[in-house]
């Protein structure tokens, strides 16, 4: 821990991305061997914006659907996807998993963004998408979630049926596009400094480090 | 990509872009540009993933 002012990180991501929640545990890991604190603010990012609620069938079955891959080799690419989860210690479960579309979702992370609670929900949600096999495109199963995280399922409900975070989705979907984001997880560390992708964890803990040390006071001359 | 930040890190990690995150995964010693994209009634989506895959054998990472 640190006097220091917290380094601020904000993050773009999607709920449905694997390389998000795997970047995520190796950021996390770079974070609690850091001597200071940091400060993550979660942006929504939706890759597939025009992805059905609904889709029946499995990830391997969604790929060979619609990029024509055959199935077998999506489920080896996917067998592969899970390994590389596993060595960060998190279980993806593929034929559990819905694909669906995510913008709901992103609302409810703005909707405990105004809680106090975004970081908890963030990753209550890719857990839930991931591991879990739940449907993050039911309103219903996202209130359930928020219930969860010790929020008002009544109000989360009735927030994602107004669609009262919809605009704070779209604004974080404006700036990743002013920012010429195209892909997640991004990072960006202080405004300044941008890293793309499931970066392993000394690479995130270099750029603490560097930013930590342009913050530092410098020495005002020799004595 | 152009951000007005500066770049730090592998530029190779792996992310998501667009819905193609999966598809152009090196599997197995296999890189995307060995796997056969067969014909889709999405033709588009099909499109999207050769391409994908043609710039990954470019050195393009996703």
């Amino acid at each position: 821990m640190s006097s220091a002012a917290p380094i601020k990180v904000d993050i773009w991501s999607d709920i449905a991305c694997p390389w998000c929640f795997i970047g995520k545990r190796k950021f996390e890991k770079a974070v609690d061997a850091f001597d200071g604190d940091v400060e993550v603010e979660y942006h929504s990012f939706e890759l597939s914006p025009d992805t059905p609620v609904d889709f029946e069938g499995n990830e391997a079955e969604f790929l060979a659907v619609h990029k024509g891959i055959p199935t077998d080799r999506a489920q080896g690419m996917l067998d592969n996807v899970r390994g590389i989860a596993a060595s960060v210690g998190l279980a993806y479960d593929f034929e559990a998993m819905h694909h669906t579309n995510t913008v709901k979702a992103h609302e409810l992370i703005h909707f405990a963004k105004s809680k106090g609670m975004q970081v908890d929900m963030k990753e209550r949600l890719l857990q839930a998408y991931f591991e879990d096999g739940r449907h993050l495109g039911r309103l219903d199963v996202l209130a359930d979630v928020a219930a969860e995280a010790g929020l008002d399922r009544a109000e989360a409900l009735a927030a994602l049926e107004s669609g009262e975070f919809l605009p704070s989705v779209r604004a974080d979907q404006e700036q990743a596009r002013a920012f010429g984001i195209n892909g997640v997880p991004f990072f960006v560390f202080e405004g300044k400094y941008g890293v793309s992708g499931a970066q392993d964890p000394a690479t995130f803990a270099n750029v603490l480090e560097t930013v930590a040390a342009e913050a530092a006071p410098q020495p005002t001359g020799a004595e | 990509m152009s951000t007005p930040f500066t770049m730090l890190g592998d530029a190779d990690a792996m992310a998501c872009e667009g819905d193609s995150c999966l598809v152009p995964l090196p599997l197995n010693g296999v890189t995307a540009g060995d796997v056969d994209i067969e014909p889709t009634h999405d033709e588009a989506a099909a499109a999207s993933a050769r391409a994908v895959a043609a710039a990954l054998d470019e050195g393009a990472a996703l």
